[in-house]
């Protein structure tokens, strides 16, 4: 992964980090993804470990959203 | 008390708009190709995209669901959804693609990803949620 793919990628996590944690939403999953890309980018490749926890984590945020809206 | 709703709705608002122009500006992809195949690491960018970009959506859905959100919210999120939802199974066998190194048929899924991507960006413009930066 490129370094400037990785530095936009972690700039719009924390703009968006910044905005959860104003809105009383925990972000702290999200800044443990983005500690975890830059880690994974420093070692050159991303672990099996950190890709399936990013996965787990994703498939979780597509079920929630593509829930049916309540009526 | 009231206060706090009220800073809490801008917030939101704020945070909703924000959302999506965070995850228009990181899901501009590049397509795979022979030439450019698909990765772990690759795989990986899509996806934390993906995941920080959802976050947001879903914060959005949720105000939309306190009433906190504008009067068309449930609309764009279905507008949202139609392609959102499509992506779960893409995902699944990308992922497994990817692990097999079956580089042929992970090409074509994961092009369908970055494709649905821009739909649903498209979707989004349609129903007037307001985009910068793309």
């Amino acid at each position: 992964m490129d370094a400037a793919a990785i530095l936009l990628i972690v700039e719009k996590g924390l703009s968006l980090a910044t905005l959860l944690i104003q809105a009383g939403i925990s972000a702290e999953p999200e800044i443990i993804a983005l500690l975890q890309m830059v880690t994974g980018a420093n070692k050159g490749t991303v672990t099996p470990e950190e890709l399936a926890a990013n996965e787990a984590r994703l498939d979780q945020l597509l079920a929630d959203f593509n829930a049916d809206l309540p009526p | 008390m009231r206060k706090l709703l009220l800073a809490l709705a801008c917030v939101i608002s704020l945070g909703g708009c924000a959302t999506v122009e965070a995850l228009f500006s990181i899901s501009q992809f590049a397509t795979a190709s022979i030439s450019n195949p698909v990765t772990p690491d690759m795989l990986n960018k899509i996806e934390l995209g993906m995941r920080i970009a959802l976050d947001g959506l879903k914060t959005y859905r949720q105000s939309c669901i306190d009433g906190l959100a504008e009067v068309n919210c449930r609309r764009n999120i279905v507008a949202i959804q139609a392609y959102t939802r499509r992506i779960p199974p893409l995902l699944t066998q990308a992922r497994s693609f990817v692990r097999n190194n079956d580089q042929i048929d992970a090409i074509v899924v994961y092009n369908q990803i970055v494709a649905l991507i821009a739909n649903f960006k498209s979707a989004a413009t349609a129903a007037g949620v307001a985009i910068k930066g793309v």
